[in-house]
């Protein structure tokens, strides 16, 4: 749809008028000329006709003088004949002269005159005509006198003919030379005004085709910006409509076709096509919205929904306005936009909005809240803005230093003015860091409050930029006195701790060492006095040796088991990949003698290597194979099935662990006595025991051990078990890392 | 900067004596497991220059026939656990008495009275002795020198190796390759 | 046997087991010649002294005033001269770590103190049975390590 009007200019309207008037002009004048050449060309003819007429009327006129001579002569009637004939001639000469000269007074004059001569020479002739024929006149003398009279008549005829020739010359001569000089000029004239006719036609030309070259360009201009707000309307998802009432026809643009998910050209596009795309519950608004565009000057834009062809729901916005051009033809032009996604936006900027109302509303409460946490949680902070380097000061901040809420104003330079001198340089240099590093890493220092107290603080603090862009730190200090307090109090708990501990270790090196050497002695001489001296003692001296041996024996035991508890108590944390295979055929080389005894049947998978300690793994083998051996049943030869799986610490209950870590687990199941599974946690306490001294020897520590070298290991035991059922001891290892 | 050495304790032996012999021009024939015999007369100077010069070299010339014989026994154990992987497939007693000409019973009392111990020790201690070297060189897993030493498992072998020696054969590699760490570092 | 007397000399602080030592050796009636010194400096000036026949084993207790046993060992495994003699420990401990840290730093035998003279006297002349098949039987003595 191209609509643009060209306004020609000015220039153009003059030059048309002028050249239109000047070749009228020329027309007018060369029609002039022509009028005055015919007219030259008719007065020759004239004059040439009077010439050839006074020429004829003279000959007629010597015609009849002849003939009457002829008639007076011979008296022949043929002569009068003759005679009347040339009268008539002269008469018809006459009226015909009479009326080429009708124009010309003098010539007419002359011709009356002429005429008058004519009528009286004849008037002297006819005398004769009608008289008696048998006179002679010859002899008569009126004749002669007549006669001559006749004769000078027809003299002055010639003469006055002569005359009314030359005179009709000389008026010819002067016509012509009149018409002569005005036809001389007509050619430059006409050339002349030719060729400024000319001229302004090359000059109109040029200015034509400037102006085409013009047209030409608005033209290139007019395309480029069709196309571009063709784009725009793409772009911006608007289309144009033009509605002619008269034939109710309406025009969309490409656009407005994709807007309503049509393509272009497709289909055609009518009023009811639209509108069958239209929402059913909007068709209503647009009804009267273009009712409205044909009555109202001024419609508000209106917005509708759309079903797209697809099923898409958008919404649309059409305004239009009521145009009527001078034929009265009544056209509504409008243009439609789809404002889904502006609408859409809106309504997320009014949700925002409400949710930053409801934001700033929690920060309110937040805020009196962090107000409230100050005080209880004994901290206060602070902001440093980096754009304008004020600092501002929370109100517990005031508090902490044993200050009203601002009572004094807040700057950097009072940051920390309040700190211990021994430690500012600290402080100093820590905050100094964090001005470049952007973090204030924890650092704890004391201070001096305004009544002389010192307290202890922990400040840590953070850069942030703001949502303007605004770079600020955030300070929070925290009186950690009260910690610092217990802190420092445990760490004289952990130190005497410490210290109980290796006591402990030094007594049970002691005990289970250095008692071993006295003990030794004393079974050593039990040993000589049993070998040597027996046979001297009595009886109950014997009883009471052997007594005596067995009590030494099981102190023996005791220490042992005590010491190897206190090493496996003393843990080494040197952990390193081990075998547990080699661990497995080590205990079982160890206890060989016993497994022979019993002939006991030990089952084993292919173990896992794990991170251990050798010697300790190999106890702990050891202990739960000797403790199956032990607890077997005295008529079933034992058998021991040790069988290894890897398991995830969630799947196994026994380990009450959420995580997925990864663990072996080992277990280590006989067929002996086994154990009520009440005591399954009581088994591995330190001198537990749950038989009787006299039945299974033993002094309740190997579990233990065995306990405590898993806690070693970061692993688990557990024991499981019925009376006389067998018992199992699990075992789970930490895999390798 | 140290070594380790393994040597053929034989090998080395009978090159010490030859180089003897023939240093002290004696006409002779080795006959192998510490058995030399003379193709001459030897005369007492001459016995006396040889065995002096073997002394250095912790050789001794032994001449009570008991001790041969027992020298003999453990010559022959010796060999058959270090050299004849086959005959450790044969049942010692058979080996020795087949090998020695003497039944097993003698030479078992002549041991025994002797050393203060068996025979059957004695090839223990060897087999030890020899599952020791094979740790050290590190090239068999203990599962390759039970079945080498023709032992009836792991466990059997790691069991008698604790039994003689008093410590498991993984403690026994540990002690060694910390010994070596140690001697690398000085 | 051909060699004369097997030398064995211990250092052992303690008076009682110094006696049960020599008795057993006593009692086990095999060739040997024992003495006793009372701590490691008091060894390590027997040995030391050229005049001295150096022994075949030296038993070594640990817990030992003014030189203790690991101290005489490392002294000892220090001087090239001392390497052909066989050196037992004979300790009342018998923990693993002790046992593995004496034979790492070269002792090749190690006892614990039998509470038992029976048992004593068995671990003594068991030492010295194998010490002796070592010594005569070419076996490695640097891999000599015995336990007991």
């Amino acid at each position: 749809m191209k609509y643009y009007r060209y306004q020609s200019s000015i220039y153009h309207k003059i030059i048309f008028t002028v050249s239109l008037f000047i070749l009228f002009f020329i027309s007018v004048l060369t029609v002039k000329h022509i009028n005055n050449i015919s007219n030259s060309t008719k007065l020759l003819m004239h004059t040439y006709e009077v010439n050839l007429e006074l020429e004829h009327l003279f000959s007629d006129i010597k015609d009849s003088e002849n003939n009457m001579r002829g008639y007076i002569i011979s008296k022949d009637n043929l002569y009068l004949i003759l005679y009347k004939n040339d009268i008539k001639s002269i008469n018809n000469s006459f009226s015909i002269l009479k009326r080429l000269t009708k124009n010309n007074p003098e010539q007419q004059k002359k011709l009356e005159s002429l005429y008058k001569t004519i009528n009286k020479r004849y008037d002297y002739i006819s005398k004769y005509s009608n008289s008696n024929q048998n006179v002679d006149l010859l002899k008569d003398y009126d004749f002669k006198k007549d006669f001559r009279e006749s004769s000078r008549l027809l003299i002055d005829i010639r003469i006055k003919l002569n005359d009314m020739v030359h005179n009709e010359k000389s008026n010819l001569t002067i016509q012509n030379s009149i018409y002569d000089r005005q036809i001389y000029f007509t050619p430059i004239i006409t050339l002349g005004i030719l060729f400024i006719t000319l001229l302004l036609l090359i000059f109109t030309y040029a200015q034509t085709t400037k102006d085409i070259e013009k047209l030409q360009t608005a033209n290139v201009k007019l395309n480029k910006s069709h196309f571009l707000s063709n784009q725009a309307e793409i772009l911006s998802e608007f289309g144009t409509w033009e509605w002619n009432l008269s034939n109710n026809k309406i025009i969309y643009s490409d656009n407005c076709y994709r807007i309503f998910g049509i393509e272009p050209i497709s289909a055609e596009a009518d009023q009811e096509k639209i509108t069958n795309l239209i929402h059913p519950e909007d068709v209503a608004v647009v009804d009267s919205l273009f009712e409205k565009f044909t009555t109202e000057d001024d419609v508000p834009q209106s917005s509708f929904r759309i079903i797209k062809p697809d099923g898409e729901i958008r919404i649309l916005r059409s305004v239009g306005k009521l145009f009527i051009d001078n034929l009265g033809n009544k056209t509504v032009l409008g243009v439609t936009g789809d404002i889904t996604d502006e609408h859409n936006k809106n309504e997320l900027l009014k949700s925002n909005y409400e949710d930053l109302i409801k934001i700033n509303n929690q920060l309110k409460i937040f805020e009196e809240s962090s107000k409230q946490a100050e005080i209880i949680g004994k901290y206060g902070s602070w902001i440093l803005n980096f754009d304008t380097s004020k600092i501002t000061f929370s109100d517990n901040r005031y508090r902490l230093l044993g200050y009203e809420p601002q009572a004094f104003e807040a700057s950097i330079d009072n940051l920390f003015e309040y700190v211990h001198p021994e430690d500012k340089k600290n402080v100093d240099r820590a905050f100094k860091k964090a001005l470049t590093t952007m973090v204030l890493p924890s650092i704890n220092y004391r201070i001096i409050t305004k009544d002389g107290k010192i307290r202890h603080f922990r400040t840590t603090a953070k850069s942030f930029t703001d949502l303007s862009g605004t770079q600020s730190m955030i300070g929070t200090s925290r009186d950690v006195t009260e910690d610092y307090n217990k802190s420092l109090q445990l760490k004289q708990r952990n130190k005497e701790l410490e210290k109980h501990i290796k006591e402990l270790d030094e007594f049970n090196q002691v005990a289970s060492h250095d008692l071993q050497e006295p003990l030794r002695k004393i079974q050593t001489f039990i040993s000589r006095i049993n070998e040597k001296e027996k046979e001297n003692l009595t009886d109950t001296g014997k009883e009471y040796l052997s007594r005596m041996e067995m009590a030494a024996k099981r102190m023996r035991v005791l220490i042992d088991d005590l010491l190897q508890y206190s090493k496996a108590n003393r843990s080494e944390k040197n952990l390193v990949k081990t075998d547990l295979n080699e661990i497995l055929n080590d205990s079982l080389a160890e206890l060989s003698q016993s497994i022979e005894d019993k002939k006991a049947i030990i089952n084993h998978t292919n173990l896992p290597a794990v991170n251990g300690i050798a010697f300790q793994m190999q106890q702990l083998f050891s202990n739960l194979l000797s403790n199956s051996l032990k607890y077997s049943k005295a008529d079933t030869p034992p058998i021991i099935t040790i069988d290894c799986t890897e398991v995830t610490a969630k799947t196994e209950t026994l380990l009450n662990e959420k995580s997925t870590k990864k663990y072996y687990k080992i277990t280590f199941t006989d067929n002996g006595i086994g154990f009520d599974q009440e005591h399954s946690k009581k088994i591995f306490l330190l001198f537990n025991r749950l038989h009787g001294k006299t039945e299974y020897h033993g002094t309740g520590v190997g579990l233990a051990i065995c306990e405590k070298i898993m806690e070693n290991h970061k692993g688990f035991i557990f024991a499981s078990s019925k009376i006389n059922e067998g018992a199992t001891f699990t075992v789970y290892f930490p895999f390798l890392s | 900067m140290r070594i380790f050495i393994k040597f053929d304790f034989n090998n080395t032996c009978k090159k010490i004596l030859e180089e003897k012999l023939e240093e002290c021009q004696i006409k002779h024939r080795i006959l192998g497991f510490g058995e030399v015999e003379f193709l001459e007369k030897v005369s007492t100077e001459k016995m006396d220059l040889f065995s002096k010069s073997l002394d250095r070299y912790g050789i001794e010339i032994v001449e009570n026939q008991k001790t041969i014989l027992i020298q003999k026994i453990k010559d022959a154990i010796v060999d058959m656990v270090f050299n004849e992987d086959s005959a450790v497939n044969v049942k010692s007693s058979v080996y020795l008495s087949e090998k020695l000409n003497h039944s097993y019973g003698y030479l078992s009392n002549i041991f025994s009275e002797v050393t203060y111990t068996s025979i059957e020790n004695f090839i223990i201690l060897q087999k030890i002795e020899y599952t020791k070297q094979l740790i050290i060189n590190n090239q068999l897993s203990l599962t390759e020198i039970a079945f080498k030493l023709n032992y009836s498992s792991v466990a059997h072998l790691s069991s008698q190796f604790k039994n003689t020696t008093g410590i498991t054969p993984s403690a026994f590699q540990r002690i060694i390759n910390k010994r070596r760490e140690i001697a690398s570092k000085k | 046997m051909q060699h004369d007397s097997i030398l064995i000399t211990l250092a052992d602080d303690d008076e009682d087991d110094r006696l049960f030592f020599i008795d057993a050796f006593e009692e086990l009636k095999i060739n040997t010649v024992v003495n006793t010194v009372n701590n490691g400096r008091e060894l390590l000036n027997y040995i030391n002294d050229p005049e001295t026949i150096l022994p075949n084993i030296i038993f070594l207790d640990l817990n030992m005033p003014i030189l203790n046993g690991i101290e005489s060992l490392k002294e000892i495994k220090q001087n090239e001269r001392f390497k052909d003699i066989v050196i037992a420990i004979y300790s009342t401990s018998s923990s693993d770590q002790d046992v593995e840290d004496t034979f790492v730093l070269g002792a090749n035998i190690y006892i614990k103190k039998p509470s038992n003279f029976d048992s004593l006297k068995k671990v003594l002349s068991e030492i010295v049975t194998i010490n002796w098949q070592y010594h005569t039987s070419g076996l490695n003595k640097d891999t000599f390590l015995l336990r007991l």
